[in-house]
């Protein structure tokens, strides 16, 4: 409960981090690919992400939503709270990969007639990776990697310091 | 007269630390999830009715101290989330306030923890000097 299952939502961020830096090294590395098994240039690799979890917080904080807080912090743009059992609220699980899907955009075409995988008008279909972006994402994926494992300091940092409280 | 571990100070600690770990797994969650689109950065809001609680329960005479300690019990924290939005996949969360407010939480809870620590060791040490 509390502290200890954030945890788990910390690792389900870490994964979530590492299986996008996979994708993008698997993007880079086959950024000139112009051949597959499947036919066709090598296609740019996605990943899906989805917020996971059950649909409330842990039923003991469930238990804490209250109703008459509803109409309090409106003025700040934000959205109203949600009622006791937690109806409506978004995930609490941390984060899931739901798949890895090719990108459908087409691919560059480049006019060489001696390149081997050139078609009948002499364009050879290269991927379509663009390496700076891939180069973004993994500052991205690097960023969020950090976050997270702050995040799981954090949280043995304030279960070592609960510990404490009695000892003594 | 209030008990060992009913007094208003005691009880508003352990309703601190409650919250406190409720909003850590929430700021986890929202960091977990910086990449997920559509996804909206929630919060953890109860100070203030802590606070009111508290005041409440300071203004209050000795006789009413139960009372006090169960309007504490009763201060709920909410979760909410924030509308705004940032980016072009539709998710909010800001990754540099998420940090902060996570060195934040972590502070707090750690004090709150030792301050818990400290009225127990006293409790301890009266305990103790009484039995001579």
């Amino acid at each position: 409960m509390g502290i200890i299952s954030s945890l788990s939502i910390s690792g389900s961020g870490l994964t979530a981090c590492r299986v996008q830096m996979d994708v993008i090294a698997n993007n880079i590395a086959n950024a000139n690919t112009t051949r597959t098994p499947e036919g066709g240039p090598y296609r740019r690799q996605e990943v899906i992400l989805e917020a996971a979890g059950p649909t409330t917080w842990p039923l003991t904080f469930a238990a804490l939503l209250s109703r008459s807080f509803a109409t309090r912090g409106a003025g700040r743009g934000k959205s109203p709270r949600y009622g006791e059992t937690g109806e409506g609220l978004p995930s609490a699980g941390g984060v899931v990969v739901r798949g890895i899907i090719s990108n459908p955009s087409p691919p560059k075409l480049v006019y060489d007639p001696s390149h081997p995988d050139a078609n009948a008008q002499g364009y050879v279909a290269f991927p379509n990776v663009e390496v700076i972006k891939e180069m973004v994402d993994m500052i991205v994926a690097t960023r969020a990697y950090e976050a997270n494992v702050q995040a799981i300091n954090s949280a043995k940092s304030m279960v070592t310091s609960a510990l404490e409280i009695g000892r003594g | 007269m209030s008990g060992l571990f009913t007094e208003p100070t005691y009880v508003a600690l352990c309703k601190a630390l409650d919250a406190f770990s409720l909003r850590h797994q929430v700021i986890a969650n929202n960091i977990a999830n910086v990449s997920t689109p559509g996804y909206k950065a929630q919060e953890v809001f109860f100070q203030e009715e802590l606070r009111d609680a508290l005041k409440r329960a300071e203004a209050g005479t000795a006789s009413s101290s139960n009372e006090a300690c169960e309007e504490i019990k009763n201060v709920k924290p909410l979760v909410g989330y924030d509308e705004r939005i940032y980016r072009l996949d539709s998710n909010s969360v800001d990754i540099d306030v998420e940090m902060a407010k996570l060195a934040d939480n972590t502070l707090s809870y750690n004090t709150v923890a030792q301050l818990v620590s400290a009225k127990l060791r006293l409790l301890a040490s009266v305990i103790n000097e009484g039995r001579r």
